[in-house]
Formats: structure tokens, sequence, C-alpha cells
């Protein structure tokens, strides 16, 4: 149970908050690489709009309303690795200054005066990724599935209509598994399983040990958005597909999710795809348990545990440990935030930079999962 | 004219608002009993949120989210009288007690101390009733339309995206029937017309002694939200229908209409009907007085006064009385809770229970009446 003050502190994002503080210290994908190109598109992070688009040297990010007038600039064209607006013409470079404003007499130096805010993107593994706090920015995390440079990778844009922490949650609570997805996950379904968490440098491994199933399954909460799980294969007999799956708060009531898959494969690929979605429609699956397709049963609680959970109603028992956890170290981010100092996991020594997972690679289910389109 | 604040006092209804209370001491209409089934759906009455399915042994109504983890339990599975939500499979009886809580150790009381807020219900003449005020509950009114079951009845369900007290101050509204319904009620449009209204121990009869007309027309207020009327009959020669209409708010901004109507035929039948209105959408009707279908006439007032209307700025005349007594009887019912008193019309009494149709059993128009 959460006080009201602390539901709201957990929740809320926009610039100013004390959480938008701490998740403005790591790097969140804002794009997939397939897909940013150099027709400018509009994305919205942590409750700010943001202009993102691929310029001729690589991606860009900037405040997405021209400083003159506030016009979109996701109306405006890609020029070199500039933008110009669409109203007056005003052209800013990807550091955000504007370089041209045609209607200025000439030799005004108006235009110096003018910056747009921009932010430090880079791409690695098929997303873009973007900083939007502080200097000196930290590193990148390199996941094992970032980086890796064989087989089939496929990723997954996905939106969900609810408030980041209802999903994040989700994660560590793994006593889930064996009830919304008890149909799917079959090895876990109905069973009688101990839960532990494990302390690691990236987060949590959510640990679990089923009655009459010999291997501990294991799966990882990589703080602060992140976790890395493995899936059933797509094709009976194949290799179960590894995954990494982000989430990036959009605003207080909505996500994107970047899901990364990944199995082992002669043949080298990488695809990207969305699933359109509505809030309260879900995939209908009659053989289901609970008569929601598995692909649509971890956004159907999110967002009907209300758009932000009421946790100042909530009941949580011995099997909630791990979300105790978790909230635990959001509390410790906050502290060293507003202490002035790096909150948890943020990386600044190379050596650390690549992050490597011991977790189960085998699902939970011996059953190929019908991902419909999904690879 | 009301001041802001009885504005607000009169049209609030969410729980701990004194209106709210009010309303609580009376049963509503949740649902109808042919649309309740074992598959659970979402309600929400008097600003809140309640699962609402049938169980082996009858309706179930209970708060909508898990004490868990406030997942709504509409996308739970029904068990018996149970129901089991799909998070992590926690299962509660029909009381609300919570029975199994599948991930917590074996032998852990933790379950025992679960209890969701679960609410009386019972069944009649095809609706469902729900009751969300303190015990005692009081008795079910027993109006005629709802147990006659000797012809055909007619259960219509809508939403009207209105407050509920726009809806309910319509009732005594007589005025309006000779204009805003001039086009459809013959008898009365464009005559002089005498209002009355008449103290009932269900609330009030408003009655009208219309110029060259020699029966004295009688329509039902009851307390505090419902009517009882006479509209044409629903097809050439049948008798006209004696209706019932239930304003259930559903919070202060919608409303959920309840109708029945019945009439005497040799076979006896059910029908349970909805429209799917939306709001600013009105069925046109170009050789009606204002262009909207009588259908959609008191809709179209009740929501385009505003969400709530604006009564700081109203301007009531003597043909407003009704408004003003209706009123009156809100303030009489939020005294008499404060006062820890019945409201008006709160009936412990079985022998008060059953109450006959009293309204003219004349409709105000000629002809059969087009219902869609």
């Amino acid at each position: 149970m959460l006080s009201c003050e602390e539901n709201e502190l957990f929740t809320k994002v926009g610039p100013g908050t004390k959480m938008g503080e701490v998740l403005r210290r790591y790097w969140h994908p804002v794009g997939a690489s397939q897909w940013v190109g150099a027709k400018p598109q509009r994305v919205k992070v942590l409750d700010e709009e943001l202009l993102l688009y691929r310029g001729s040297s690589g991606p860009v990010l900037m405040q997405l309303r021209c400083a003159h007038r506030s016009l979109a600039l996701d109306h405006g064209r890609v020029e070199g690795d500039c933008i110009r607006c669409a109203y007056h013409g005003w052209l800013y470079d990807p550091t955000g200054q504007c370089l041209e404003q045609p209607a200025e007499p000439q030799g005004s130096s108006f235009k110096d005066k003018v910056r747009l805010r921009a932010y430090k993107v880079q791409e690695a593994g098929g997303l873009v990724f973007g900083y939007l706090g502080p200097e000196p920015a930290p590193l990148l995390p390199l996941y094992d599935l970032l980086t890796v440079e064989e087989g089939v990778k496929a990723v997954q844009v996905q939106t969900i209509h609810a408030n980041w922490f209802n999903h994040v949650e989700n994660i560590v609570d793994t006593s889930h598994l064996a009830w919304l997805h008890g149909g799917t996950f079959n090895m876990c379904g109905g069973k009688k399983i101990d839960y532990l968490w494990e302390k690691k440098p990236y987060g949590l491994d959510n640990v679990l040990l089923i009655d009459g199933v010999n291997d501990t399954h294991r799966s990882c909460y990589i703080y602060p958005t992140a976790n890395r799980f493995t899936i059933p294969p797509v094709a009976p007999g194949g290799e179960p597909v590894r995954s990494l799956l982000y989430r990036v708060p959009n605003d207080d009531a909505s996500t994107t999710l970047f899901f990364v898959r990944w199995y082992p494969s002669a043949k080298h690929e990488l695809r990207t795809m969305t699933r359109p979605t509505k809030l309260g429609e879900y995939q209908a699956d009659p053989t289901d348990w609970w008569g929601i397709h598995v692909n649509d049963q971890d956004r159907m609680v999110a967002e009907q545990q209300g758009v932000i959970a009421d946790r100042p109603h909530e009941h949580l028992g011995v099997s909630d440990e791990g979300l105790i956890q978790m909230r635990q170290m959001m509390r410790q981010s906050l502290a060293a935030v507003a202490a002035g100092r790096d909150p948890l996991f943020v990386i600044r020594d190379p050596a650390r930079q690549r992050i490597a997972f011991q977790l189960s690679e085998f699902a939970l289910s011996d059953r190929p999962r019908e991902l419909a389109g999904n690879f | 004219m009301l001041s802001r604040e009885e504005n607000d006092l009169f049209t609030r209804v969410s729980p701990g608002t004194r209106m709210g209370e009010v309303l609580r001491r009376y049963w509503h209409p949740v649902g109808v009993s042919e649309w309740v089934t074992a598959k659970p759906q979402r309600l929400r009455l008097l600003g809140e949120d309640f699962v609402l399915y049938r169980g082996a042994s009858g309706p179930v109504l209970m708060q909508l989210r898990c004490a868990h983890r406030s997942l709504a339990l509409d996308y739970g599975r029904v068990e018996g009288d149970c129901i089991r939500c799909p998070y992590h499979g926690w299962l509660y009886d029909k009381t609300g007690q919570c029975l199994e809580q599948p991930a917590e150790p074996e032998g852990s009381g933790f379950k025992d101390k679960i209890r969701l807020n679960a609410y009386r219900v019972q069944e009649v003449g095809g609706l469902v009733f729900g009751y969300l005020g303190p015990d005692p509950a009081p008795l079910l009114p027993l109006y005629d339309t709802l147990t006659f079951d000797n012809g055909t009845k007619i259960i219509q369900r809508d939403t009207i995206e209105a407050n509920w007290f726009q809806l309910v101050e319509n009732i005594p509204d007589l005025a309006h029937l000779p204009w805003l319904h001039g086009g459809s009620f013959h008898i009365v449009s464009g005559k002089k017309i005498t209002y009355h209204w008449e103290r009932r121990d269900y609330g009030f009869d408003n009655v009208m002694l219309i110029d060259a007309v020699s029966d004295i027309h009688r329509s039902s207020y009851c307390f505090p939200y419902t009517n009882r009327f006479t509209v044409r009959p629903e097809k050439p020669g049948a008798d006209p229908q004696r209706t019932l209409l239930y304003r259930v708010p559903i919070d202060d901004g919608s409303t959920a209409l309840y109708m029945v109507r019945t009439y005497n035929s040799a076979e006896s039948s059910l029908r349970v009907q909805t429209r799917g209105w939306k709001r600013d959408d009105y069925q046109t009707d170009p050789t009606g007085w204002w262009g909207i279908h009588p259908n959609d006439q008191d809709r179209m007032a009740v929501e385009q006064q505003g969400l709530i209307a604006d009564r700081p700025n109203e301007h009531l005349g003597a043909s407003d009385a009704g408004i003003i007594q209706m009123r009156q009887m809100m303030r009489q019912a939020l005294a008499a809770i404060a006062d820890g008193r019945d409201p008006p019309f709160v009936i412990r009494d079985p022998e008060k229970q059953h109450l006959p149709y009293q309204a003219s059993l004349t409709s105000l128009s000629h002809g059969a009446r087009a219902f869609a």
C-alpha cells in the first residue's frame, strides 16, 4: 500500500517532477532505426513533445516547436542535417541553433540568439536512443540483445494506454505468470511455485522454483524500465525467442514499448513492426483461460488497473515481495537525485557498459507461440 | 435561481457528497435481467465503479477492482457464485470475501483479512436492483408497471449524457409539454393550461387542467427520480402504454434511463432494447415543431442545458412551481439524512410496498406512437 502522495511521486514523469528527474538520468529508446528517416516525426518522451528525424549524418532529436511562432516542426522539411520550419522558413541545425530567418532584415543578428533545445542521440542494435538529462550523459548500457550481430531480430513498437509504473511493476510481479498467462505458460499454470528475487548489478533477477520442474526459472529486471526474458519459439522445435523489453513513458497516461526479440539463425535479419492498440480493446482468444490473446494480456492488466493504479487501496502479500524491492530501488534513486548523486545503475565506467545476463533460455511454455506477423 | 453552492449540493452524487448519501438510501436499477449473465460487466453508479454478474444463485454486485493490485474484475471469470481475478487468480465469493490467493504460502491467513465491498441485489420484473446504502435496507417500491406480467412489457435501457438533476426537473416541468412536445402532444399544444402539483406519499402528482378538455390530466412523480405516465399505444388499436421511468445517476455527467412500458395484450411478452444514444446526436423529424423526433426531444433538452445546468443564472416563473416543490423535497431529504432520519419515500412497511398506477390512462396525443 502506498500513500496517495507516494503514488503520485512514483508515477508522474513530466519536466520538474521528481521521478521525471530520475528518469532523465538514463538513455531511453525514442524510435526504431528503420523507421527514422528524413521525414520528420513527432514523439513524446517523459511528457515532452519532441521532433525526431534522420539528418545526413544521423538521427536528430530536438524540441517539437519552432521558437518563432510555435509551429510543430514535424510539418517542416529536412535539409542536410538541418530542419526548416514550414511557417516562415526558419532553419535550425542539429544542435538546435537557428541559422536562417528569411523574413528578417539582412544582417540581423536575431537568429544567433535563437536556439532550440536539442538532445543527445545515439543508435544501437536497431533502436535510436535519446538522453534528456543533465550533462555529462552516462554511457548507454549495451545489453547482449542490443549488440548481437547475427541471427534474426525483430523490434516491435507498441503503445500501452497506462502509466509506465503499472507496466514496470508487472516485470517483478512474477506470480501473475501462472494465472494471467496460465493458458500459455503451461509449465507453471496452476502449479505451486516459490518466488524469489535476487539483487544484481543491473537490477533484480526474478526466480521461480516450480513444483515438478527441475530447472530454476530466471528472468531479469533491468533498472529502471526494462527486462530480459525468454518466450516460446516461433515454430515447433525452433529456438526460444530471447527478449528485451524497454518501456518508455510518453506521459503519465501512456507508455511506448520497444520490444526487441531475437533468435540465433544462419540468416541475419532485422525487422521493425507495430501493433496498433486501443484502450480497452484486446485481441480475443476463445481457447485461452481469460478469453484474451497472450499478446494482449499484459497490456490488458496494465490498462485495467486504472490508467494510474489505485495503490493506496492495494493489498500486497508475501508473493509481492518483488514489487516492494522494486519500489525500494525507486526510493533510493529519488533520494540520490535529490542529494545530487547518480541514481541506481547509471553507468559511467566503459568496462561496465556491456551487460550479459544469466537467465533461463527456456520459456515457461512448451508450445510454440503464435506471434501473428511478429517475425 | 439557486446559489452555486446549492447547485453543487443537488447535483453531485459521488461517495461522500451529501446528495450521494441521500441517493444511497434507495434501491436503484443496475441492469436489465436478460443482459446480466455469467460474463461479468462493468457498471458505474453514483460515481462508483462496480462489477455485476449472474452467479449460480443470482446476480452479484461488488466493487470493480480486486483488492490485490486493483485490476478491474470485469476481465475475470465467474466460478459458481464466485469471481476470479485473471491477474493472480484471487477468488472472491458473492459477499466479497476472498477465498483463494494461489501465490501466497500455504496456510497463510492473509486471504481471510481481504473482503471486497459487496452490495445487496434483487431482481424484479425484468430489472436487477442494487442497494449501496447503510443497513437495514428499505423495501423496493413495487410499482404495478414493474411487477406487470399480464401482457406486453418493453424495457429500454439507455444513457443520457447530462446530470441526473436535469432529468428529474423535467418531470414536474409540465409547461414544456405543449412546447417541446407540441408537435406530437396535440391535446395540449397551443392550449391554455392551468398547472397544479399535489403532494402524495410517493412524491407528488402533476396535474393539468386543459382548456376545453373535460378530463383532468395527471401523471406521478415518485421521489427521488422516477415517474409514471401514459404514452400512446404502440400500435393502432392497442391499449395506451403505462410507463415507468427511472433516472439513475451514473456519475455527475451521465444518467442511465430504465424505461418500462406495459399494456394488456392476449399474449405475454418481454422485450428489452437500447437505442445507443450519443450526446448532440438526435433523430431528426422534419415534420415536428423543432425538427427533432419526439423520442429525442427530452434528451435534447436535458443534454443541451449543459452537463450540469447553470441554475445560478436561471429565471423561474409561476409555471415552474413544480420545480420549486421538487427542490424543496430534495432539501427535506438532505435535512433528514443530516438528522439521521429516513428521507422521503423510503418504504419500510410491507403494506406500503405495492404502488398502484395513479396517472391518467389517456396520453396527450392522438393515434399510435412510432417507437423505433
